[in-house]
């Protein structure tokens, strides 16, 4: 492509311009035009050193393969430094967890047997209350518990039946 | 007319013609220049250029039997290094932590290369200045634009062809070169 083409294709894109527009633009097209000369000259310098297509779609495919190896490898160290941060963060957590509920239980096994002595203590306290001897002005209730309890009369058999009922 | 058309008819056979395994040697040698020249201006990457390029003409030669010949053999290939160009890009960005600028062309490099002819060292010294900076603009444009400014003023295409290679439509494309060209011309000093 010549200067006068890309001076063409660039003025194209600027078609209303002045003439002061037009030579900033036909600067413009000179820059592009030597930009693609640069272009060009480094990919001929390389084209240069072409070899042999047979040998180059060998390479390619080589390297696809071992492209396709390396991304399933990256994959895996990926896969696995995942799994390995997963377990890092979740044994503590997990620790943490057991160590919390085990507390727990401690806790609440404390209770039990707390709330346990307490009934315990407050069982004796009501045995040793009942088993207290009967003070002399309730003795006469007393003999008369004995008495209502002994009784197999079948007056008293009818009072207790209509007592439990 | 008919000339042209005929001539283009024959062109398009040939290039049917030449698609075929045992012309495949031609095929890389028409046009594999010009593939290098696109993914060398697109990526600033020798050595990524080069294996793109290879790429290209492997996945041309593996998925010859699908080329139906609806557009030319040259749009085809540009479309699939396009594509290669992108994935490219793609994989690039998501493997970060991989050093890939190693080969990259350094803009100095590519502004040596401007011919000489100079009236003076000075005007030389411009021409080369106007390389580079065009260089670095076009590697800071988006791709599309990219895209299209290489295919319009590296690779000489056609809006219509360049519409048919990137699958676009040519009110786009020639939107997408004009915002291409505004930020070149600002960065050569004119008006965007």
């Amino acid at each position: 492509m010549t200067k006068e083409t890309t001076n063409r294709q660039v003025q194209e894109m600027y078609p209303e311009s002045d003439a002061a527009t037009k030579r900033d633009l036909e600067g413009l097209a000179n820059s592009i035009s030597q930009f693609r000369a640069a272009v060009r000259h480094i990919a001929e310098r390389q084209g240069e050193q072409t070899q042999q297509v047979a040998w180059q779609l060998d390479q390619a495919r080589q390297r696809r393969k071992s492209t396709q190896k390396r991304i399933m490898l990256e994959w895996a160290v990926a896969t696995t430094t995942a799994i390995v941060l997963c377990l890092t963060m979740l044994v503590p957590t997990v620790g943490y967890y057991r160590n919390h509920a085990t507390q727990l239980r401690a806790q609440q096994q404390e209770q039990l047997l707390k709330q346990r002595e307490a009934d315990t203590a407050l069982l004796d306290q009501v045995t040793s209350e009942l088993s207290e001897a009967v003070p002399d002005s309730m003795q006469p209730l007393a003999e008369m518990d004995v008495d209502y309890a002994s009784d197999t009369t079948s007056t008293g058999k009818t009072e207790k039946k209509n007592a439990k009922n | 007319m008919e000339q042209i058309a005929t001539s283009e008819l024959t062109h398009l056979a040939r290039e049917q013609a030449v698609l075929g395994l045992a012309d495949f040697d031609e095929v890389v040698r028409l046009y594999r220049p010009r593939v290098f020249r696109f993914l060398l201006a697109s990526l600033r990457d020798r050595d990524a250029a080069e294996n793109l390029t290879q790429d290209c003409f492997l996945k041309a030669y593996m998925g010859r039997a699908h080329f139906r010949g609806d557009s030319s053999l040259s749009t085809w290939l540009m479309k699939i290094a396009m594509n290669l160009v992108r994935d490219y890009l793609r994989s690039k960005r998501l493997r970060f932590w991989t050093k890939t600028r190693e080969t990259a062309l350094d803009p100095v490099d590519v502004s040596d290369w401007v011919p000489d002819g100079r009236s003076s060292p000075e005007a030389e010294f411009i021409a080369r200045t106007q390389v580079k900076s065009i260089w670095e603009t076009v590697n800071q444009l988006p791709p599309k634009q990219r895209n299209v400014f290489v295919l319009r003023f590296v690779e000489e295409m056609e809006l219509k062809e360049i519409a048919e290679t990137t699958g676009m439509n040519p009110s786009t494309v020639k939107t997408h070169l004009y915002r291409a060209l505004a930020a070149v011309r600002a960065s050569a000093g004119g008006k965007a």
